[in-house]
């Protein structure tokens, strides 16, 4: 959001302080009431839900209790699903910035009709639904998948990668990682490849040029990466269902379950609170510590 | 043996030649300027010394050392560059501090001579800022303070000065001639300035489209450019077109519109351009001088007059030094009157002029 | 200036390799087995066949969520782009009290995991009674993707210049003759780009849209959830395929037209 603030320009049409100016309401008062209604009414209502009772052979109990909440924080089932969940958000953050990060120097370094290429090899992905891709996990992964032949072939293991942590890892680096890429990508482009040269002339080492020249450039590209693919990766959907199903659940496959199988609707609004609460605490914490750390070097010049 | 030898560089991307056969022989502690039009070479000349670009042909060696092999990090060569370059993640005193540290150097002495380089540059307190919350001239001082503190043998210096106040430039100027003098640092400086050129080096090279047009001390430069290209771009000029007739009596006569001069040069019967500097005209009343002209623009530039006055020959330039007399109204007529030492003869063919040299057409004036 | 220095190891390149590979395996294995001539998951070992993406036109339910994904696609990235301009030019170009919390509600939807906005859309629409209408999808779908039309008309209105507005003003243009033939040329290809990203964006959505599609008005995302759901057979492997090339010519498209790489990190 510091972005966007920083990107106002003083205009002279601006109005004048005291008189209130109609016109930017005009222009988006509509979409921001439709935004107002169509997120704060429904969010409201799903907070109203999860405080509703609920039984199996009753349904819905229009109550109020926070017992959906105990029940998600005190089960220790929840809380197994809640731990798979965010240590997948950490490793998959982690793999991602440790081939992501490099992957974007690399393609920046690359000769013209090669960056480009690749760069889009890169990033196409991203385009591609997520079911597919998905689905070319399924394929690889699966019972006479190439890479599960190959894996047996080399002797490391004769089970398949499905259903395994092993195997949701791969997957969801593989939908996440460009979006790595691209964050780094776009903070490369903001250095000045001269900078590495004046570090060589001053007798740096390739390896040194590249921590203490490089890396520090690009830290907030690989910071704001690793924010937006943890969170996504503390509520992805589609990949842990298909290739976790329901042996390993994470948060958004057990709220779809509380909804559509179990049909507790208290329980499933509840889980789903609490994961919008957790990553918001998240996000806001990691922006927190960023922003103390880099407003001052490395603020938008 | 010199210290720094270029033999025959070429850089070539694909089938553009950015810059052809740069041939250099530069002696220790030397002082030299590239010079040239924009997009002619000249960063990408100091960027193969550096080692930043991998030279199509040519060699080139440093004290005696051929440098293909080196790797840019261990040429120990200072540079500043156009971009300046900043590290801007690190302060300026951190920007600074950075060569040292890769040369492990350590404690008060490393602090002292940060201390020292940017008391050089005059940018002393300066040093817990982020480049981002300087200046550009501030920024390209920080960058030369970088460049100076490993006290480098050899100094590439790109437009270092382009950024500076007109006072704080010549301050910069004296100051880097000075280092330079001192420490005996041999230097190679690019610049658009041609008086910064003029006056801050012992050789001056004159680039265009990639090739070298003239090496020459500064005086020679100015005075004898070897072509018109030359002599535009170094300094301005008249250029006239004239031609050279030996008479019966043998002696070369310069014909120049109407006026018959006799000149001491190998007789050849040929077209030539004459280059006339403005500073050497002089306007003097009507009968006393060569031409008659009247005069069609005045500009007041301070320490001098420029004049443009239109003649039998076309219009000229004439500077006149503000002496404080009245000066002449538009319209006036007076005659332009200059000394013959002052004409330069140049060639209107291009001519290859040694090996190193091959001047195009003289289109520019 | 100095690019020429920069290159990569072989150490670098084929990290390179393995990294691409590592994306594009599973788009390639997609496509090989969607080749096969067989009636069960292999490779087409023994030729290729083209039978079943023949088969795709006997399963209408599949052309079926095809219409429908593109159709709520073009109505919600159109409707996105509506509301993404004028607020767009609203933040950029006045400074007014609530001006900072008006983007953050724009952009909010990115922040609020989808699986949240699918459950609390549920539970709106089910309310309202128009929960499974098409209209209730295209209005989730809205929100969705106004972020990322948002994100890229900003950066170019921002980056407008100004002056042009006023010269136009100057020689007697009203400012809405002023806006239609100076300021929206200029801001074209953010808006466009903007809209093909929504368009992306919603006809690949999944998350939100399993909660608030139903049978009669599925996507097809949601479709293809739910058959691999029962069975992995060729069949969703050739729906695939065909979703991998659109998806690629769309990708062309827009490079072409924009650059990829500004349209993804939202710097129109
Ligand atoms: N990597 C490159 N690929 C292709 N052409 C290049 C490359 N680098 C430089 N050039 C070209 O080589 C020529 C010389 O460039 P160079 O940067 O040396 O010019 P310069 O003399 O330093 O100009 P200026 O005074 O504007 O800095 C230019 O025409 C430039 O376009
Ligand atoms: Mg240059």
């Amino acid at each position: 959001m510091a972005e966007v603030s920083s990107l106002h320009k003083p205009t002279a049409n601006r109005a004048p302080r005291l008189r209130w100016d109609a016109r930017p309401w005009l222009l988006c008062g509509p979409g921001a009431v439709f935004f107002l209604v169509m997120l704060g009414v429904p969010l409201v209502m799903t907070v109203v839900l999860s405080l509703y009772g609920f039984s199996y052979t009753e349904g819905l109990i229009e109550t109020r209790t926070l017992a959906s909440y105990r029940e998600a924080l005190v089960d220790p089932y929840f809380h197994e699903i809640f731990l798979r969940t965010y240590a997948l958000g950490v490793g998959v953050t982690l793999i991602c910035v440790v081939l992501g990060a490099p992957e974007a120097y690399v393609i920046s370094k690359l000769r013209p009709p090669w960056r480009t290429i690749c760069l889009l090899a890169a990033l196409g992905p991203l385009l591609v639904s997520v079911i597919v891709r998905t689905l070319g996990w399924v394929l690889l992964l699966g019972n006479h998948g190439l890479v599960t032949e190959a894996l047996r072939f080399v002797g490391l293991t004769d089970r398949s990668l499905m259903y395994t942590h092993t195997g949701m890892v791969i997957a969801l680096v593989h939908v996440f990682v460009p979006f790595m890429v691209i964050s780094v990508w776009a903070a490369l482009k903001k250095v000045d490849p001269a900078t590495e040269q004046a570090a060589l002339s001053l007798g740096a080492s390739k390896f040194t040029m590249l921590r203490r020249v490089v890396l520090p450039q690009v830290l907030p590209g690989i910071l704001s990466g690793s924010l937006i693919v943890f969170a996504l990766t503390a509520s992805a959907f589609a990949t842990p269902a298909i290739i976790g199903e329901r042996r390993l659940k994470v948060a958004a496959t057990a709220i779809y379950d509380e909804y559509l199988s179990t049909s507790n609707w208290p329980l499933g609004a509840a889980l789903a609170m609490i994961l919008l609460v957790l990553n918001a605490l998240v996000i806001f914490a990691y922006n927190r510590l960023v922003e103390r750390r880099y407003r001052k070097t490395l603020g938008e010049a | 043996m010199s210290y720094l030898s270029l033999a025959g560089l070429s850089k070539r991307y694909g089938d553009f030649t950015a810059v052809e056969d740069f041939t250099l022989d530069i002696e220790q502690g030397e002082f030299v300027s590239l010079l040239g039009p924009s997009g002619c070479g000249k960063t990408t000349t100091l960027s193969m010394i550096a080692g930043f670009t991998t030279p199509t042909s040519g060699r080139i060696e440093m004290a005696g050392t051929e440098l293909s092999r080196v790797p840019a990090n261990k040429r120990g060569i200072g540079i500043v560059f156009q971009s300046y370059a900043l590290f801007p993640h690190m302060t300026v005193s951190e920007n600074v501090r950075f060569g040292l540290d890769m040369r492990r150097i350590k404690g008060t002495e490393c602090t002292q001579r940060v201390a020292d380089a940017l008391e050089l540059v005059r940018m002393g307190g300066f040093a817990k800022r982020y480049p981002r919350e300087l200046s550009g001239g501030q920024r390209q001082r920080v960058a030369l303070a970088r460049a100076l503190v490993i006290r480098p043998p050899l100094l590439l210096l790109d437009e270092p000065l382009s950024n500076l106040d007109a006072k704080l430039r010549e301050e910069m100027q004296s100051e880097l001639r000075q280092i330079q003098q001192r420490v005996g640092t041999t230097t190679i400086m690019v610049t658009h300035d041609q008086s910064e050129a003029l006056s801050m080096s012992d050789r001056v090279v004159v680039m265009r489209d990639g090739r070298m047009v003239q090496v020459a001390d500064p005086l020679q430069t100015y005075e004898s450019p070897i072509d018109a290209f030359v002599s535009g771009f170094v300094g301005k000029t008249n250029l006239l077109e004239g031609r050279l007739v030996a008479d019966q009596a043998g002696r070369t006569m310069l014909h120049l519109g109407e006026l018959r001069l006799e000149i001491d040069a190998a007789s050849r019967a040929a077209p030539v351009s004459v280059s006339l500097r403005p500073e050497k005209l002089r306007l003097v009343p009507i009968g006393q001088g060569r031409l008659s002209a009247r005069v069609v623009g005045r500009q007041f530039a301070g320490a001098a007059w420029h004049y443009r006055v239109e003649t039998g020959l076309g219009e000229l330039m004439v500077n006149a030094p503000n002496l404080g007399a009245p000066s002449h109204a538009n319209g006036e007529r007076v005659d332009v009157d200059w000394p013959l030492a002052a004409m330069h003869l140049l060639d209107t063919e291009p001519r290859p002029l040694d090996p190193a040299n091959a001047a195009g057409a003289p289109d520019h004036g | 200036m100095y690019r020429n220095l920069d290159r990569n190891g072989p150490l670098a390149l084929v990290f390179n390799a393995l990294f691409l590979l590592f994306l594009l395996a599973p788009l390639v294995v997609v496509i090989l087995v969607s080749l096969t001539p067989e009636g069960y998951l292999s490779y087409p070992t023994n030729g290729v066949s083209l039978r079943w993406f023949r088969a795709i036109l006997d399963n209408p339910q599949f052309i079926d969520a095809f219409y429908n994904s593109a159709v709520l696609a073009v109505l919600s990235a159109s409707l996105a782009t509506l509301i993404a301009v004028p607020a767009a030019l609203a933040v950029a170009r006045y400074r007014f009290k609530g001006r900072d919390a008006l983007t953050t509600l724009f952009l909010s939807p990115l922040m609020i995991p989808q699986i949240v906005l699918g459950v609390a859309f549920l539970r709106f629409f089910t309310q309202l009674g128009v929960s499974g209408t098409f209209a209730s999808l295209v209005a989730a779908h809205v929100i969705v993707v106004v972020p990322y039309t948002l994100r890229l008309v900003l950066a170019s209105v921002v980056g407008l210049d100004r002056e042009a507005e006023r010269a136009a003003i100057s020689l007697g243009a009203s400012p809405w003759t002023s806006f239609r033939r100076v300021t929206l040329p200029m801001i074209l290809p953010g808006v466009t780009g903007g809209w093909m990203l929504a368009l992306i964006m919603s006809f690949d959505e999944l998350t939100m849209t399993v909660f608030v599609a139903s049978p009669g008005n599925t996507t097809l995302p949601v479709q293809m959830y739910n058959y691999i759901d029962q069975s992995v057979d060729p069949l969703i492997a050739s729906v695939s395929a065909v979703i991998i090339l659109i998806t690629i010519a769309f990708m062309l498209l827009i490079d072409r037209l924009f650059g990829l790489d500004k349209v993804l990190t939202g710097k129109g």
